[in-house]
């Protein structure tokens, strides 16, 4: 049941992208309406999915990569819809859609078998901890998305020959404050999560911290999220700067998300590969 | 019947010509006027911009009607038609509707998709309407020209993409800086253009104005325009701290802006993104300011190149809107042949008898139980009424068939027994003003 509900949702993600990718250049309301529609159908079939899968394995979804993925790439649209009500951007769909069914893909081919999972394991703390920390990664996912969108409107500024891009991208402004509002959001989703599973660990394990590979990386990530929400807030680093930053950023959160998992077997491996 | 228009325009003509064909606004009406006294033109408008001279016309026949335009022609310039004929382009029928069409959507224009020609073409159009010039075809043409226009704006990107070069700066500083409300503009030099384009960029929204000016008393003149407030000259650098758009228009020999200048403001301005166009020949503003961070500027050749890509986009924009043109001539001259005689009686007679047809049978029904000989004599009652009274329109109709004024006739008819809208799957184009 979930499985079905999954690859409907992927498929509706694929048909969202391509709608919003076919927009590109034509003012067609039609196109962006299919996108929409299909996204918002998309995740409700994808919710649907997760729903079953956390009631089936008693956990919530995020034990495995397949879950995980799935859990992340769900955030992502729904961050991205969320903020459509706002700002009505069919370019940001253009970008966030594509990315969420990226993210989809692999999960179609990994694994869906989950172990048992140890007593301390099955609490709300882990779940609470993990979706944070995944709510941050599509937050950081649609900020790395406004990044790559600022960098393109700015060079075609630049180069002044304004062409299909510069049209049909927002204004620099527009992709700034989207942006902001992204790392905003995902740096206290993330600051929550870590502070969740500190207090976790302790209560649990009475262990505390451990400098496990993915809790370094996690740290790195932070404190470039922190420098750079720093930087913006109290002095002057704005433009392509944050920009990089942003994609800096994201490139860590995927390299703690998954090369760390696989590189550094520990704590937060995920189970039942 | 038929629809003529003779012209020329900035393709055909060059401008000394179009000069001296041209018809000056105040003296248009007397022009119509003269137009309208010859025997064969029955209704006129004249449509004189710089770009073009029009005359649309209905006349009685072709060749009447092109005799007579060239004697009007000839007669009100004081000029041998031959000279100018090469010159000239003369359509007829549908031609003159898709044309009129065109010219009205601004595809005919220089700058394609530009505004102003729809508001010339309307300005023609009452005044020939205040001059008695147009009649039952013409207002229904050139009313349909209008909503046709609307729809091609509407509809296609034909006027999306700004051309001129002072929208080009407002719509490159839309992109910039989002929502222009609360924005700074800061002049720098007095000139005409820096006054247009700062007018575009406060109508979107910008709210404050600086002028700068060497001559203090000019800046402080224009900036009573825009409620602004003139800068001494020396001073302008540190006003740009706060300015977020600096139009810079002076008459130095030498760059008024350096790059060191720009980098000294951006920290004290929190690297906030600063607008430059330097409309100023030679320019004001040193080019290597454009590769800090956060600045953008473009001069005069900047904007005219987007300005022209945007215009070659328009143009390839066009084929989107010739369907609509077609479309909508064809859905004209099926109106205007409906005008002629024979296809009125038979709407007429049609009419009649579907009238007649109902009445019979609401009579019949009320009746109740009737006897064959009854009811036969009911129906060929009610048929020989409509015959009778229809009669005598039928056959001044087919007398004036062909005739100079059949087709008001006709027109009358129809829109005394409503007869365009009891066609079905004819529009019938509305008439107001």
């Amino acid at each position: 049941m979930s499985n079905i509900t999954f690859f409907i949702a992927l498929a509706l993600y694929m048909l969202s992208s391509g709608c919003f990718i076919f927009s590109i250049g034509k003012d067609s309301k039609w196109l962006l309406r299919a996108g929409l529609i299909s996204s918002l159908l998309g995740i409700g079939f994808h919710s649907f999915s997760l729903v079953v899968i956390g009631i089936q394995g008693g956990h919530i979804p995020i034990t495995n990569l397949f879950e995980a993925l799935s859990f992340l790439s769900w955030s992502l649209v729904l961050l991205f819809l969320i903020s459509y009500l706002k700002y009505r951007s069919k370019a940001l769909a253009g970008f966030a859609l594509p990315l969420a069914t990226i993210i989809l893909l692999p999960a179609a081919f990994s694994s869906r078998a989950f172990q048992e999972l140890p007593p301390f394991w099955q609490n709300w703390w882990l779940g609470l901890h993990g979706m944070s920390i995944l709510l941050a990664y599509g937050a950081f996912g649609l900020a790395f998305i406004s990044a790559i969108m600022y960098l393109l409107q700015e060079r075609q500024l630049k180069i002044k020959s304004p062409g299909l891009l510069y049209r049909w991208l927002p204004s620099l402004e527009r992709l700034e404050e989207i942006n902001h509002k992204a790392i905003t959001i995902g740096f206290a989703f993330l600051t929550f999560g870590i502070i969740i599973g500190l207090v976790w660990a302790r209560k649990a394990q009475s262990t505390g911290w451990s400098w496990g590979g993915k809790e370094t990386w996690t740290v790195i990530t932070w404190l470039v999220y922190a420098l750079l929400l720093h930087r913006r807030i109290t002095s002057n680093l704005r433009g392509r700067k944050i920009a990089y930053l942003c994609i800096l950023g994201f490139g860590l959160v995927l390299f703690t998300f998954i090369g760390v998992s696989l590189l550094f077997p520990g704590l937060h491996s995920f189970v039942g590969k | 019947m038929k629809i003529v228009v003779v012209g020329l325009n900035h393709r055909t003509a060059p401008l000394g010509m179009r000069e001296k064909l041209a018809f000056p606004e105040r003296s248009l009406g007397e022009a119509l006027k003269k137009l309208l006294e010859h025997q064969h033109i029955r209704e006129g408008v004249i449509l004189s911009t710089c770009n073009r001279v029009e005359i649309y016309t209905v006349v009685d026949g072709f060749e009447e009607g092109k005799a007579a335009l060239k004697d009007f022609l000839e007669d009100y310039h004081q000029m041998k038609f031959l000279e100018i004929e090469d010159k000239l382009y003369l359509y007829t029928g549908p031609e003159v509707v898709s044309h009129l069409f065109r010219v009205a959507s601004s595809l005919d224009s220089l700058v394609v998709g530009e505004a102003q020609i729809l508001g010339q073409v309307k300005a023609a159009y009452s005044r020939a309407h205040e001059n008695s010039g147009t009649g039952k075809i013409l207002n229904s043409l050139f009313q349909k020209s209008f909503r046709v226009a609307k729809e091609v704006r509407t509809n296609t990107d034909i006027a999306k993409s700004p051309t001129s070069v002072s929208s080009v700066a407002v719509e490159l500083a839309g992109k910039i800086f989002g929502n222009l409300s609360g924005k700074k503009v800061l002049l720098l030099g007095a000139g005409e253009m820096s006054e247009i384009t700062a007018r575009c960029l406060s109508s979107s929204g910008v709210t404050s104005v600086l002028v700068s000016n060497r001559t203090f008393s000019r800046a402080e003149e224009l900036a009573g325009k825009f409620q602004g407030r003139a800068v001494k000259f020396d001073k302008f650098i540190d006003e740009m701290v706060h300015a977020d758009i600096i139009i810079s228009s002076t008459n130095a020999p030498h760059y008024v802006i350096k790059k060191e200048d720009i980098l000294n403001i951006m920290p004290l301005r929190r690297h906030r993104p600063i607008f430059f166009i330097d409309i100023a020949v030679p320019r004001d503003i040193e080019p290597e300011v454009n590769r800090i961070d956060n600045v953008y500027l473009y001069n005069m050749d900047d904007l005219k190149a987007v300005s022209e890509e945007n215009l070659k986009l328009r143009q390839k924009e066009m084929e989107r809107c010739l369907p609509i043109i077609e479309r909508e001539t064809a859905q004209f001259m099926n109106w205007l042949s409906s005008l002629e005689s024979a296809p009125t009686i038979v709407a007429l007679k049609r009419r009649a008898e579907e009238v007649c047809r109902k009445e019979v049978e609401r009579s019949l029904l009320r009746l109740g139980k009737s006897s064959a000989a009854e009811r036969e004599e009911i129906s060929s009652l009610a048929r020989r009424l409509v015959q009778e009274l229809l009669h005598r329109p039928i056959t001044c109709l087919k007398k004036q068939a062909g005739k100079r004024n059949g087709y008001l006739y006709a027109a009358t008819v129809r829109d005394l027994f409503d007869l365009d809208e009891f066609e079905e799957g004819k529009e019938k184009p509305s008439e107001k003003g």
